[in-house]
């Protein structure tokens, strides 16, 4: 009956492709939480009135933040095409549709570090400094523990992000369930292709916020 | 233990500059709570930030334990900033963390090892009063509760100082009263050098033994807190000391004397009767009323403490002839009274 109904699913072809997603999603968060939390880190700490403050490195972090945010994502990747090239030796594949979901996420995940480290209260920090606390100190021991559970939410919206561009990189024969929606359910009409990569794709972001939601809850304390 | 040198501290507000603090200068002894009390804005949380350099003064010097802290490197300056305990009127409580590692925190960024940290923390606990609840957060305790935990972490460290911006303004009467004798306690108990900065004269009262008056970045008066209550000299001092005596002539009797023919008034007095330490409960008084001929009035009385030191303050009113008046007033003061003739 199922199988009547989806008669041009291939179980295998489906599962390579979920697995290529899953892989091109796992990395580029990998990536992009390496780059985007340092830099949002550093964006903080050098504004204004900040333990770090200055205002030349915090300008030019924000200007390319804006820069590469403004950006849309399918004009990203053609344009760093060379870097991705030189990056990972092909411009093809789920391998090069990493470097260009990461550079256009990091700037992304930056600014919701930004905030979520801007909410950490003024008097903690002010107090660690009265102890005697090193600016790495404040940085590991009371910045991020206590904007954990908004940092932890903003690496869920971006994950969730990632695997909306995760498809879209499909367009430029990333390989990927998106690959597989275009390549079948759009070019060859096979709806069925469609529905079902849809399906799992939506049931793939309904996951991922769940998990991060709960990660989120688990570490609040208030 | 404390010295500030002429200490200036001016803010850059929109390229302007504007003065918080003005020509401090002031000495605060091993082992004293020392008060500093003034109006909001006055200065006071600029003047104590100054003495751990959270707030780097304009100019001036801020000697701890005879460490001139302004001249030390950014690494040396952590290093001495360890030895100077600090809490805060919003606790500024890391809601991250267990109470248990709230009060470990300053321990653990001085690289202690994990049994001296379990010993010491627990220690405190205990002598904030709050063991058991060791495993729990901050957003679970009461304002009360969380200003012990702040204590308890000021003192991990065992600091030489340590320094309270409001710490009990955040809280009702009864729990500030908890937390004041527990800091008299530590006091007492460390030999602690305690600066402690606080709008309301009651805090004064019952616990400095200094107290300094700031008013416009200005310290505009200064001495040991029995001195400065019994007799002020600023105007701001004296509003200061009224927020806990507050006594004022009743219009009655400014009526009637102002009724009163000129010879008549010549035999009434009202006169502020001050004593303190022993003679508080020495009939001194009485001696004096006892023996001349006049009678007497209470219109108003407190016989309190401040600190660990007795006090009295009476004002009657006298009427007799006037010569017995005046002798009565020259017998109270030799006997060691401080009088004040109010009318
Ligand atoms: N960071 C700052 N930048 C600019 N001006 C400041 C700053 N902090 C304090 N001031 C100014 O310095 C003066 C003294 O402020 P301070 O905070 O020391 O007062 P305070 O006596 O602690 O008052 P309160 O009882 O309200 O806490 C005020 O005029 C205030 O506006
Ligand atoms: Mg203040």
């Amino acid at each position: 009956m199922l199988s009547e109904l989806l008669v041009n699913v291939d179980p295998k072809e489906l599962w390579r492709t979920f697995g290529e997603t899953i892989y091109m999603v796992g990395f580029s968060t990998l990536f992009t939480a390496l780059l985007g939390l340092p830099l949002g880190i550093l964006v903080v700490l050098t504004s204004p009135g900040h333990l770090l403050q200055n205002r030349p490195v915090y300008q030019v972090l924000s200007v390319i933040i804006n820069i590469f945010r403004s950006l849309p994502f399918v004009i990203l990747m053609i344009m760093i095409l060379p870097f991705t090239k030189f990056l990972v030796g092909t411009s093809l594949g789920v391998e090069a549709a990493i470097p260009p979901l990461v550079i256009g996420s990091a700037p992304f995940l930056a600014r919701l570090v930004e905030v979520a480290l801007r909410e950490v209260d003024r008097g903690v920090i002010e107090m660690s400094q009265s102890m005697g606390a090193s600016t790495w100190q404040i940085i590991t021991r009371v910045l991020l523990p206590e904007a954990r559970p908004a940092i932890i939410a903003g690496i869920t919206i971006t994950t969730v992000g990632l695997v909306g561009y995760s498809a879209m990189a499909g367009i430029l024969g990333a390989g990927g369930l998106g690959d597989l929606a275009i390549r079948y359910g759009y070019q060859r009409f096979q709806t069925d292709v469609m529905i079902v990569t849809v399906v799992i794709i939506v049931g793939l972001v309904q996951v991922i916020q769940m998990v991060g939601d709960r990660l989120v809850l688990h570490f609040t304390r208030k | 233990m404390i010295h500030l040198q002429n200490l200036q501290k001016e803010y850059i507000v929109n390229k302007k500059s504007v003065p918080a603090l003005k020509q401090i200068d002031l000495t605060i002894e091993k082992g004293q709570i020392f008060g500093i009390i003034g109006h909001s804005g006055a200065g006071k949380s600029t003047l104590i930030r100054c003495i751990n350099l959270l707030e780097e003064p304009t100019q001036g010097s801020v000697i701890v334990d005879g460490v001139d802290l302004t001249r030390l490197s950014k690494k040396a300056l952590q290093e001495e900033r360890r030895h100077i305990g600090m809490i805060f009127q919003h606790f500024n409580l890391l809601s991250s963390a267990t109470i248990f590692e709230n009060i470990a925190f300053p321990l653990r960024l001085a690289k202690k090892d994990k049994g001296e940290i379990d010993r010491k923390v627990t220690e405190l606990l205990e002598l904030v009063g709050l063991t058991e609840h060791r495993n729990k957060y901050p957003a679970q305790l009461s304002g009360g509760q969380k200003q012990r935990v702040g204590i308890a972490r000021a003192l991990a460290n065992d600091p030489k100082v340590l320094l309270c911006d409001e710490a009990t303004s955040a809280l009702d009467p009864m729990t500030t009263q908890s937390i004041l004798k527990l800091l008299a306690d530590i006091n007492k108990k460390l030999g602690l050098t305690i600066v402690l900065i606080t709008h309301e004269m009651q805090v004064i009262r019952d616990i400095c033994d200094r107290v300094a008056v700031i008013d416009g970045g200005y310290i505009v008066e200064d001495g040991p807190v029995a001195e400065v209550f019994l007799s002020p000299q600023q105007p701001i001092t004296k509003e200061f000391v009224a927020q806990v005596s507050d006594f004022e002539i009743p219009a009655e009797l400014l009526a009637s004397y102002g009724r009163m023919a000129t010879d008549e008034r010549a035999n009434h007095r009202v006169v502020q009767v001050s004593f303190l330490g022993d003679t508080t409960f020495q009939p001194l008084m009485f001696e004096v009323l006892h023996s001349e001929d006049l009678t007497f009035n209470i219109l108003h009385g407190t016989i309190s403490r401040m600190k660990d030191t007795p006090y009295g303050r009476l004002v009657i009113e006298l009427q007799g002839d006037k010569a017995v008046l005046d002798r009565s007033v020259e017998l109270f003061r030799e006997r060691g009274l401080d009088v004040e003739v109010m009318l």
